[in-house]
């Protein structure tokens, strides 16, 4: 009871702080505020995806271009209200990863990460020839939106938020249900799902399409804060810059999103007058991370606990 | 056509000793190496540094490169990937795209993007039948054949044998006295200068930049793939075909659908059979 | 694949015919032979299937849960023909099964390992039912998973990460996540292996219990033959792919046949076993 009132009064806490930020930020910090919420919950996906469900899937930021050129292009060219653009290029994200689980659902290990890559440079070759919708290689502005006649920056920052709690919420209950748990299995034990009547097929499809749909969600916000975006966004850097939230933050616990968001938005940052150290950061992040850490940040609590066990029985911890 | 044939025959050599670079690497130590079009890449920008500030030639300058890069891979080798060997498969693909960021960002680092050109005494063309090879066409396709030649010969002989045993079980060699580690380090080499000539001949026919690297990468994999990962011949037919299939299309359709044949090629053979064209696959263990 | 039937059915102790009925079964992998027509049909609670390693006592398995498929010969599960039918159909028939190194998700806690068991034989409507409320839907399962644990006596390990119990532990959660459902057909592949006495006692005991209970058919596959004898009135002696010998233990055990069987591969592979007589524990058995 006691632990249940504490969130709760956390929860209201941190909320009141979010809603008051914006006046007590300049424009730029609440801009960086915003993007490592939009990294975030991209995260998410990946935590869906690679975390839970154990497919080394390097198709995310591909999907979050689907997002970022479709929610634009129903809303900007086409008129659709912007949220509808961003929920109908969301779904078109999840459709483009079930598409895409079909074949790499037979896949293992570093197979399903080239086909996957493959995948992502296909729909990245789509954007540049696809010109009339995406503006090509040159790339397309984005137009902004503004709610309820608040300032762009601030409209932006509410609105993250939201799609975050929305994200996040929905995500951690989904992996309390039996839906969490069969994605688990198919990542752990996926040769014993048949004998429990779990189709691993079926999950990894969900899974492809979830975690497309969230990125598209947050690749929407992401244009926005961009304000303007090309092929080329959607591609290597970006990936790479993910793959370090995955590795540095953790990806089988939610709250890795949002420590490797936190890390990745903060070195861009540091390193962005230097743009070239700023690659060999992520890399050598990448490369520390898997070395010393391959669970990421969130998985350091849970070792320690593990090796503090471990050294009081160690004739009874066997796995 | 003929000439389009040639000149995918020559880009499908590169890819084809990278893929055999690859497929090394996964052979011996059941690493699948993103990092290696980089591995060679580094090298290469050391040869051209070599004959542009010390003026050595190119036949001193490359075969040195050659060497850094076989010294590059045994420390890449030994800091990086034996520690977490031990770690999931998902754990080495992420340490070696790892590597490679840090390798394409020491490039950029150091050489910066602007592209350079390397002075190959290859210069010159002769005519067969009606269509022009250049030197350098002969010079890639010929060393393409003769590393797979020597590659098929390797696995065959009895360091082969053993390397391979070595990947598919770690432990029994060991008991058996054999020294993994040297079989490690002396594969990663050799992978290495493979890497290094494929891409010190890319970058001379085409141009010397720093993401040179990434794109080849990714079609060696897939030339990879069409061999299974853990056949030699496959690889390097599989290198071949997409070159030339790449130039065709280039030819044909257009030159935006280049990139998306190789990864058409992939998804489709990768459906096909997810074990690869030329692999003998095993009954599932339970 | 005519009449098969759902899950969860309890069945009394008196069913007509056999409970699994495998006729003609054969299966080879390249040139290698491993079933070379395996005829057995299943009548008693708890049958043990035994044979020296490598008699194919696991691919038997396999073949009737879904995993490989025979090239000749048909599986019956209470009458309906399964022949062919892929894993998850078997799963959601009746069917359940623990593997020789228990496949359990070391990051989740016992009571959600056990939950899977009932995850996957639930249809995907109520499963979005379970998701979408609150609470109420989800509590039946729960209770059902703890009801299966405290069988087994493992209910104050019920919140634990999986991965921090030991094996013993780990293959008694993995047969409550099997019993969960209740199964009419229980395959236990090697449950002994790596086990001590006492970790074997927690997981037969119960099971006994629990069998007789819900009229489960239990086979075993298993070296340890103290075990086999003490829990298993039919015996299924398996060499080179088919059946050599049938029975209770005791009568197989000295069938001439199976001493030289077992003998033969004690001979080459070493170990030590009884010569000219019954067969005693240990004998050609080499634990997975």
């Amino acid at each position: 009871m006691n632990r249940r009132l504490a969130t709760a009064v956390l929860a209201v806490a941190l909320a009141a702080v979010a809603i008051v930020l914006p006046d007590f930020v300049n424009a730029y910090r609440l801009f960086l505020a915003t993007l490592i919420v939009v990294f975030a919950t991209a995260g998410v996906g990946l935590v869906v995806i690679m975390g839970w469900t154990g497919q080394i899937a390097l198709a995310h930021v591909a999907f979050m271009g689907i997002g970022a050129y479709g929610t634009n292009w129903l809303f900007s060219d086409l008129g659709v209200p912007w949220l509808l653009s961003l929920l109908l290029s969301a779904l078109a994200a999840a459709v483009v990863g079930v598409l895409i689980g079909f074949p790499a659902a037979r896949l293992r290990g570093f197979y399903l990460a080239i086909a996957t890559l493959a995948f992502a440079e296909l729909i990245v070759r789509f954007f540049v020839e696809a010109d009339t919708i995406t503006g090509g290689i040159a790339g397309k502005p984005i137009e902004i939106i503004q709610l309820f006649g608040l300032d762009p920056d601030r409209s932006q920052w509410y609105i993250a938020l939201l799609l975050a709690v929305v994200v996040f919420t929905a995500t951690d209950r989904l992996g309390r249900t039996a839906f969490g748990r069969c994605l688990r299995m198919v990542r752990d034990a996926e040769v014993a799902t048949g004998s429990l009547g779990i189709s691993a097929t079926r999950y990894k499809l969900l899974a492809f399409g979830l975690s497309g749909f969230i990125a598209a969600l947050a690749g929407g916000l992401f244009g926005q804060l961009l304000t303007y975006v090309s092929p080329d966004t959607f591609h290597t850097a970006l990936l790479i810059q993910f793959l370090v939230v995955v590795f540095v933050g953790g990806v089988n616990r939610l709250s890795g999103a949002v420590i490797g968001a936190i890390f990745v938005v903060v070195s861009r940052e540091l390193f962005q007058d230097v743009g070239d150290w700023q690659r060999l950061v992520f890399g050598l992040s990448l490369v520390l991370a898997v070395r010393f850490l391959p669970g990421g940040l969130t998985s350091l609590l849970p070792r320690l606990r593990e090796m503090r066990r471990l050294d009081r029985q160690p004739q009874e911890a066997l796995s | 056509m003929i000439q389009q044939v040639i000149a995918g025959l020559q880009a499908g050599s590169t890819y084809a000793m990278l893929a055999l670079a690859v497929v090394l690497i996964l052979k011996a130590t059941d690493v699948p190496n993103f990092a290696t079009a980089d591995m060679g890449l580094v090298p290469t920008f050391v040869g051209w540094q070599l004959m542009d500030s010390f003026d050595l030639t190119y036949w001193l300058a490359i075969p040195a490169a050659i060497l850094f890069g076989m010294v590059l891979a045994l420390v890449i080798e030994r800091i990086a990937i034996r520690p977490i060997l031990a770690e999931s498969h998902f754990a080495t693909v992420l340490m070696t795209i790892g590597v490679f960021v840090v390798l394409s960002a020491v490039i950029q680092l150091i050489w910066g993007s602007e592209p350079r050109r390397i002075d190959a005494p290859f210069s010159g063309n002769f005519e067969v039948a009606g269509n022009f090879v250049t030197y350098d066409q002969l010079a890639t396709i010929g060393l393409g054949a003769l590393i797979t030649a020597a590659l098929l010969w390797f696995f065959k002989s009895p360091w082969g044998v053993r390397m391979q045993a070595i990947a598919e079980d770690r432990v029994t060699p060991r008991l058996l006295g054999v020294r993994v580690d040297r079989v490690f380090s002396i594969s990663w080499a050799l992978a290495a200068a493979i890497a290094t000539v494929a891409m010190t001949l890319h970058t001379q026919s085409t141009v010397l930049t720093d993401t040179a690297g990434a794109p080849l990468i990714l079609k060696a994999f897939v030339a990879a793939t069409m061999g299974g990962f853990g056949s030699i011949i496959g690889a390097f037919l599989g290198g071949l075909a997409l070159g030339v299939i790449e130039n065709l299309a280039g030819f044909y359709i257009g030159t935006g659908s280049r990139a998306a044949v190789a990864m058409i090629f992939v998804v489709l053979i990768l459906m096909a059979k997810p074990e690869g064209l030329f692999s003998k696959a095993r009954p599932r263990e339970v | 694949m005519s009449g098969v039937m759902t899950g969860g059915v309890s069945r009394s102790a008196g069913r007509a015919g056999p409970a699994l009925s495998v006729s003609d079964l054969r299966v080879s992998f390249g040139g290698n032979h491993v079933l070379t027509g395996v005829d057995l049909d299943v009548t008693h609670p708890f049958t043990g299937l035994i044979g020296p390693n490598g008699a194919g006592k696991t691919t038997l398995f396999n073949v009737v849960s879904g995993y490989v498929t025979a090239s000749r010969g048909t599986v019956k599960l209470d009458g309906a023909d399964i022949t062919g039918a892929p894993q998850t159909l078997v799963g959601r028939s009746g069917v359940a099964r623990t593997f020789q190194t228990p496949k359990l998700i070391g990051d989740l806690s016992v009571l959600e390992n056990v939950l899977l068991g009932i995850d996957g034989r639930s249809s995907l409507l109520d499963q979005v039912r379970q998701a979408v409320s609150l609470r109420g839907r989800g509590q039946a399962n729960i209770d059902r998973a703890l009801s299966v644990i405290d069988t087994f006596s493992l209910a104050d390990s019920a919140n634990l990460d999986a991965g921090s119990l030991p094996l013993g532990s780990q293959k008694i959660v993995e047969v409550c996540r099997a019993l969960v459902s209740e199964p009419s057909l229980l395959l236990l592949d090697e449950p002994a292996a790596g086990l001590g006495r006492d970790d074997v006692e927690r997981l037969v005991e119960p099971l006994k219990r629990w069998a007789a209970g819900h009229g489960t058919t239990v086979i075993i596959i298993e070296h340890d033959l103290e075990l086999v004898t003490d829990l298993c009135d039919d015996v299924a002696v398996l060499h080179l792919g088919h059946i050599i010998a049938r029975g209770t233990p005791a009568h197989c055990m000295s069938d001439p046949q199976v001493v030289e069987a077992y003998v033969g591969i004690s001979d080459r592979g070493g170990a030590d076993g009884d010569k000219g007589g019954a067969i005693g524990k240990g004998a050609g058995g080499v634990n997975a």
